[in-house]
């Protein structure tokens, strides 16, 4: 039955029978994935490498950062993908992928047995199938990590293409969407924050890197061992953003790595032995004794080209006709100077802000050290948790790279483990092993499944995008999320997803996809224009005068100033205005506005100006400043405060996020006449034509038997009021929070 | 609101509340999933002398020679005196003379220190007991309390902040986030919908029914949680709520007894909170900063604390209140003892003081003093976390339990401060 969704027939009785009849349409629906796969991503033989030379030849594959050609004489030519043009780089990452086509299939259908297999022992049944605005709401929230917009739900749900739900879901996984919603993902599990604490430092140019790999799709293997790996300023290298999270805090930081990329909890053992499990302090210092020689603060950068503050003294003197001898204008000078000095330790400090290698700097035993197998401040060796180094070949690579082959090695069963069950739990709500941060695969849910998820985690190299287009393909995954509540010490054999109500960048981001159409209109940017102005070493400034001109942009610099539009003008001086969406994704340029400027639109521009004043930023969670303010949104709702691994975020309810709901800022635009509803109900003559409209853009679907009745009844006067007040109650609807 | 919502006293609301919501309202026993831990409600220890806490926060750095430990020497002075008060052998700045009426009520600690100097950094510490660790949230008093005692009020929050911003849950749950309350004389309007109520009620109707259909597919304990925190958010809306925070119900000697400032119309809300059962409430005086040139700044707010602090002292002891209720009066640190050269004083973490009365404080004392220039402390000193600690001990939190959040490291209340116990005694 893989790929075989049956909207229309909710009970699935008898599994078999319904086998039977599913099967011409599950061969014909594998067929035309990787038909729609190939078609969709057939293209030219030309390639051009990244110094601009064409190369004739066919693809045949990426694997380990390297591509495969064959040329026209039949020769193979292989070639690393950062050879490639960045153009052709992508169109290669986007031809690996569909090449996966068959391989996904097959993963579905192992996965598929295996949830069955668990389900038949205990004699459960898969739930009911998902009719298509289920799945519609379900796949937009789970790969695009927002609703659909208005247009979107409404050209999906009347589209009568026989393949409209593999079209959508390969659309997904390449949207923009995609790379925000699990940039959120990764963003929580790194802890991520705009700014690194303790330093003057910001963080956009590693948000903004982690964004480019998931959007490259770059393998999770590999991506980790960059993290780990990464040495430089941020500037330099913006994997290092990964090591400065918890910089001066190295022991934490290892007890993070083993929650996050092992699914392994050693922190007790940081200050004693484990006894709940086989974790030794020793045994703790052994591994972290990987990075003992990390440092996170380099050398101070010496730049003669910058002026020091006596220059700058002398500068201001002379500039202003100051007297340094007269006490007087001492002190105006003095007060002069006065506003230059932070900014100038600030750039000073900021470029001794590196992560590198140092010597000697062993890892020792704490002075409180109890056990017997070692005396306090004994010198720890590196040694890895489990498993082994792989032989001769580690001894050329520094500890860090050490450290990293061994965790992210194939033979590292827990590494694709991990990841397997995380990304499971991501799309189904649970993971087979639970808690997340400490998997037992002996005490799985479903052993054999978690076992089949991480040999399929293999299979796919590691892409995480093929993995997920994987569950999204599954039965269990197309089936309604479970009716009641099962609390994580109950098994739970995956009839179907959890009910789950949405994260909060789930919720802010359809908030903006309801307010903007479009969410993606404004886009954080590298940062580049910040780390210009504190990179010391790479300023020569030609004057004095010149380098306080820098300084006084530091001094300006707001980091709003980097969310910008494409054409790259700042989100609080840009006009904002909703868009219409086109069908699965691409935006139309039109506004829905009229061009003479109709009190529609000055209403709505209103609104908007109100929030640039209030600094609310209409951007995706993805872009805004994080973790975000505690009375933001984003906070009441639960985002995490990047500062835990472990249920950071939250998914409860509270009362100032029904307040929020109710009264917050984006209910209030919402309700408004000139809100993109308002706009889109705008040419609609009956009260029912509109209140589909209502129901599609906040629930992805028309309006359903008894709530016609009430339609009927209560809009009949069919003035804006009524219709404000039936936005405000679909918003206010569980419905609308709970991801079903 | 009658149709809007099943009613809270029919007898299957009752039970369900006792039940599944009363466990999202963190009142039964559950495993708290911000926490990962299974944790139980407890009972406060034996040794709670206080319930409530009022927790009054000097922002900017109050100097402690104008407030509580006034000097003789000139310099150090400046315009403060040291007063005599009705507790025979205390004496408080002669900025204070309403509060020497009330001294037998609270008792001075004169040796506080940290080494912050920072207004936000301080403001932080005073305010968790924690230093400002990179990227995490201590949470503030109010919130501990709710998460080892369980939520006392059903109606209103257990803890309120009025006018100091929203401190946020730290690492619970967001249910034990405080209520920020911005003007205290508007109270809860802030919140409340701006539509009129009718409408607004036409609104939940919309909403409750259209949830109807979702609410039996789902019969799922979560999706019940969201339906009581809209009834519970709804209540607070109703105008018997919204009374309990309007401070014009009050009679017209009260407000004048506290004041028409800011702060004393705060302080007579956190009086009127306590009294309605809320546990925890903050006021905030702002503005003791910008005294670094100016003197006067810093003896013009002390003359503004001084009446509604007494009011207050007063206004609990005479309706019995005092004896179950903490009030804790702090800043993030002291300012310079002497006057500097633009006739101000800067900031001073070294040596600084506060206050503490009722809720089992033995009024009428010093704890702690300086020396005779107020700049270094002669006797056992205390920091922050022994306030925190203090303030948990009264309300009989368990000082010495562990709390993993986020299965990281532990932390206890009070960050394993020390009981100021002569302030007991």
């Amino acid at each position: 039955m893989m790929f075989c969704f049956r909207p229309k027939s909710p009970s699935h009785s008898n599994q078999l029978s319904s086998r039977f009849s599913c099967w011409n349409q599950r061969v014909s629906v594998v067929l035309g994935l990787v038909a729609i796969l190939f078609s969709s991503f057939a293209e030219a033989r030309t390639w051009v490498d990244s110094t601009g030379n064409p190369i004739e030849a066919d693809f045949i594959g990426l694997k380990a950062g390297k591509v495969t050609f064959r040329l026209e004489d039949g020769k193979t030519l292989e070639m690393p993908l950062v050879a490639l043009s960045k153009v052709d780089q992508e169109r290669v990452r986007k031809r690996s992928f569909a090449a996966k086509a068959e391989l996904v299939a097959l993963a579905a259908k192992r996965i598929d047995a295996a949830v069955e297999k668990g389900l038949k022992d205990k004699k459960l049944q898969y739930n009911e199938g998902l009719n298509d605005h289920m799945f519609l709401r379900r796949i937009y929230l789970d790969l695009a990590g927002r609703i659909p917009s208005y247009e979107e739900a409404r050209d999906f749900l009347t589209s009568r293409k026989p393949m409209k739900r593999q079209e959508l879901i390969t659309e997904l996984l390449s949207s923009v969407d995609y790379t925000s919603h699990n940039y959120n993902y990764f963003a929580e599990q790194l802890r991520i924050q705009s700014r690194f604490p303790g330093t003057v430092l910001r963080n956009d140019a590693f948000i903004f890197w982690l964004k480019e790999q998931i959007q490259s799709n770059r393998p999770y293997d590999e991506l980790v061992r960059e993290l780990i790996t990464a040495e430089g300023r941020i500037w330099e290298n913006p994997a290092v953003g990964y090591h400065f999270r918890d910089k001066d805090m190295k022991l934490d930081h290892v007890a993070f790595m083993g929650k996050i990329f092992l699914g392994t909890d050693i922190t007790c053992a940081q200050c004693h032995d484990d006894p709940f499990s086989n974790w030794t302090q020793y045994e703790y210092y052994e591994l972290s004794a990987y990075l003992s020689n990390l440092d996170t603060k380099g050398p101070k950068p010496k730049n003669k080209a910058i002026p020091n503050r006596k220059q700058i003294e002398q500068h201001l003197a002379a500039k202003n006709g100051l007297d340094p001898k007269n006490a007087e204008e001492k002190e105006k000078l003095r007060n002069l100077v006065r506003r230059y000095d932070r900014p100038l330790r600030d750039i000073n400090r900021a470029g001794e802000f590196m992560v590198r290698s140092v010597k000697d700097r062993p890892m020792r035993l704490p002075a409180t050290y109890e056990y017997d197998d070692a005396v306090p401040n004994e010198v720890v060796p590196p040694r890895v948790l489990f498993g082994k180094e792989q032989g001769a070949a580690v001894v050329a690579l520094n500890p860090q790279e050490r450290l990293a082959a061994w965790l992210t090695s194939r033979n590292n069963k827990r590494f694709a483990m991990n990841i397997a069950n995380r990304m499971w739990a991501k799309y189904m709500g649970r993971g087979v092993s639970e808690p997340l941060y400490n998997i037992d695969p002996r005490k799985a849910y479903n052993p054999e499944l978690l076992k089949v998820l991480a040999e399929e985690m293999l299979v796919l190299d590691f892409d995480l995008k093929a993995f997920s287009w994987v569950i999204v393909n599954t039965k269990a995954y197309n089936r309604l999320a479970s009716r009641t509540k099962s609390s994580e010490a109950e098994p739970y054999y995956f009839p179907g997803p959890i009910l789950r109500r949405m994260t909060a960048e789930q919720v802010w981001d359809s908030m903006m996809t309801l307010m903007l159409g479009d969410p993606n209109q404004f886009q954080l940017e590298s940062g580049e224009e910040f780390n210009e102005l504190i990179d010391l070493a790479g300023q020569s400034p030609s004057s004095v005068e010149a380098f306080l001109a820098t300084i006084e942009k530091y001094n300006k610099f707001r980091p709003e100033q980097l969310l910008v539009n494409e054409e790259g003008t700042p989100i609080l001086n840009a006009k904002l205005i909703p868009k219409k969406t086109g069908a699965f994704g691409t935006n139309l340029t039109r506004s829905p506005f009229k061009k003479d400027g109709s009190s529609d639109e000055e209403a709505m521009m209103a609104l908007m100006e109100v929030a640039k004043k209030k600094k609310i930023l209409l951007a995706r969670a993805s872009e805004l400043p994080q973790p975000s303010d505690p009375a933001h949104f984003l906070s009441q709702f639960g985002q995490s405060q990047r500062t835990f691994v472990i249920r950071a975020s939250s998914l409860e309810g509270s009362v100032p996020q029904v307040m929020e709901l109710m009264n917050g800022y984006t209910t209030e635009i919402l309700t408004q006449p000139g809100s993109k509803i308002f706009l889109d109900m705008k040419n609609l003559r009956s009260n029912f034509e509109k209140a589909n409209v209502v129901f599609t853009s906040i629930l992805s679907r028309r309006a359903i038997g008894n709530e016609h009745l009430l339609i009927d009844k209560e809009l009949s006067s069919g003035d804006e009021e009524v219709f404000a007040d039936l936005i405000w109650a679909l918003l206010n609807t569980p419905e609308f929070l709970f991801v079903k | 609101m009658k149709d809007t919502f099943r009613k809270f006293d029919d007898l299957d609301r009752r039970g369900f509340l006792t039940g599944t919501a009363a466990a999202a309202l963190g009142v039964t026993i559950l495993p708290d999933l911000a926490i990962g831990e299974e944790r139980e409600i407890i009972k406060p220890a034996a040794h709670a002398t206080a319930k409530n806490v009022i927790f009054l926060y000097m922002a900017g750095g109050m100097p402690h020679v104008d407030t509580f430990d006034p000097k003789i020497p000139s310099e150090i002075a400046g315009g403060s005196s040291p007063l005599s008060t009705i507790a025979s052998g205390l004496q408080i700045s002669s900025h204070l003379p309403r509060m020497a009426k009330q001294a037998d009520k609270f008792a001075v600690v004169r040796s506080m220190t940290t080494k912050t100097g920072d207004h936000a950094g301080g403001n932080y510490l005073m305010h968790t007991g924690f230093s400002r660790q990179p990227g995490i949230n201590h949470p503030q008093m109010g919130s501990w309390a709710q998460y080892f005692l369980g939520r006392r009020n059903k109606l209103i929050p257990d803890s309120i902040v009025v006018g100091s911003g929203n401190p946020g849950p730290g690492f619970f749950r967001p249910d034990h986030s405080p209520l920020p309350i911005g003007d205290p004389s508007r109270g809860l309007k802030d919140l409340v919908p701006k539509i009129d109520k009718k409408r607004f009620e036409r609104r939940m109707k919309y909403a409750k029914a259209f949830s109807e259909t979702f609410e039996e597919s789902f019969p799922h304990d979560d999706v019940r949680a969201y339906a009581d925190f809209y009834e519970e958010t709804v209540k607070l809306f109703d105008d018997k709520t919204t009374e309990l925070f309007d401070i014009s119900k009050e009679p017209a000697e009260m407000r004048s007894l506290y004041g028409n400032s800011r702060f004393g119309r705060g302080l007579l809300l956190a009086r009127r909170l306590i009294e309605n059962n809320v546990r925890y409430v903050e006021v905030q005086l702002g503005g003791w900063d910008g005294q670094h040139g100016n003197y006067n700044a810093g003896s013009n707010r002390a003359g503004e604390m001084d009446g509604p602090v007494a009011a207050l002292l007063q206004d609990l002891s005479n309706r019995g209140l005092l004896d179950e209720t903490m009030i804790v009066l702090t800043t993030e640190f002291g300012r310079t003892p002497k006057i500097n050269q633009r006739g101000g004083r800067d900031h001073f973490p070294k040596a600084f003081s506060m206050m503490l009365a009722g809720g089992g404080v033995n009024g009428g004392q010093y704890i702690g003093e300086t020396d005779e220039r107020a700049s270094s402390i002669k006797s056992e000193a205390f920091r922050p976390k022994d306030l925190h600690t203090t303030i948990a001990y009264a309300l009989g939190l368990p000082i010495d339990k562990r709390v993993h959040p986020g299965g990281g490291r532990p932390y206890f209340v009070g960050d394993r401060g020390k009981v100021i116990k002569q302030a007991f005694s």
